[in-house]
């Protein structure tokens, strides 16, 4: 197992002078993965929605109505 | 192997194919992302040259492979679309345009963020590399937004597949740009074992941990959305209604 770089965590947090950067460029990381799993997320209700509504109807001609039915993805 | 790829191109079976399968990717992506950003801030020694700012890099690379490697899927998908027309190519396309888009982001970003300290400013107009990906978001964003101008959902599905298509040229030219007109970003580092000296393995071990996270995340998040799509598209499909009918079978 490789050592630990840093004595303290003052240290850490300052990243050699460049602790800006890093930790800015790790917080768009963050960002980058919580807005790619909440996405499918919310959409996965929104389709859930969509999908119990046509499945209270027996018919093969379901409803067509409401805005959710467009397809359109809400980013 | 033929018969699993046939039942993949079929929305239904694809669905329940991967009921599993995305929870065991969420739970690699979560192991190998954890492990390998702990150890690239924590344990990874400093540059010789730029100090604790490499760091960066751990996170630049992986979104830079994912911004590529998401238009390769995206590339195959279109043209399998357009020649056999199979119709979950084009969800598993139409899935993959916004994270390629939000992974072009990210390299632009933690690029900037690593330019200013390294070269002295966020951006420059006159380099190749900065630029090309610049380009490659906007194709990404093309590509949305190109097959929402659509009525019809496959004239969106055909023009946004050869949009893909034409976009491809765009990635040699990110490939090369570092070697045929070097103004400031770096050539591709070596990461080969035989040059270890340069590259002790405490540096790129927690590259390729955090890049086969990439991969993991991607196809998890990936997956979240091609099922999504494929319930939206099959929604009048007496199996997804069955699926939502309230009874206990659903998952």
């Amino acid at each position: 197992m490789p050592e630990m770089q840093f004595a303290s965590f003052a240290e850490f947090l300052s990243m050699g002078g460049y602790g800006f950067y890093v930790w800015l460029a790790y917080a768009a990381f963050m960002v980058f993965l919580v807005a790619n799993v909440v996405q499918p997320m919310l959409r996965r209700r929104q389709v859930e929605k969509i999908a119990r509504r046509y499945a209270q109807f027996n018919e093969p001609s379901a409803p067509e109505t409401g805005a959710e039915d467009s397809g359109v993805v809400e980013s | 192997m033929m018969n699993w790829l046939y039942q993949l191109a079929s929305p239904k079976l694809f669905y329940a194919m991967t009921n599993r399968l995305v929870v065991w990717l969420a739970v690699i992506c979560t192991v190998l992302f954890t492990i390998g950003v702990i150890w690239a801030l924590l344990f990874a020694p400093p540059d010789y040259q730029m100090g604790h700012n490499y760091r960066i890099i751990y996170i630049h690379v992986p979104a830079a492979g994912l911004m590529e490697g998401c238009y390769y899927l995206m590339s195959l998908m279109a043209f399998s679309y357009l020649m056999w027309q199979i119709k979950m190519a084009d969800i598993v396309a139409e899935a993959a345009a916004p994270i390629g888009a939000m992974a072009t982001a990210l390299v632009l970003v933690s690029g900037a963020l690593w330019g200013k300290p390294t070269w002295g400013t966020y951006w420059i107009w006159g380099d190749a590399r900065l630029t090309s990906s610049l380009i490659m978001l906007f194709i990404y964003i093309g590509i949305i937004l190109l097959r929402e101008a659509f009525e019809s959902p496959e004239s969106g599905a055909k023009v946004s597949a050869v949009l893909t298509l034409v976009g491809l040229v765009n990635i040699p030219i990110i490939k090369y740009s570092v070697e045929w007109w070097a103004v400031l970003h770096q050539p591709a580092s070596q990461l080969s074992m035989r040059d270890t000296a340069a590259n002790p393995p405490e540096i790129w071990v927690p590259a390729f941990i955090v890049g086969f996270g990439m991969i993991a995340f991607f196809f998890w998040v990936l997956t979240l959305r091609v099922r999504n799509e494929i319930l939206f598209r099959e929604r009048k499909a007496q199996w997804v209604r069955q699926l939502f009918d309230g009874s206990p079978q659903h998952a």
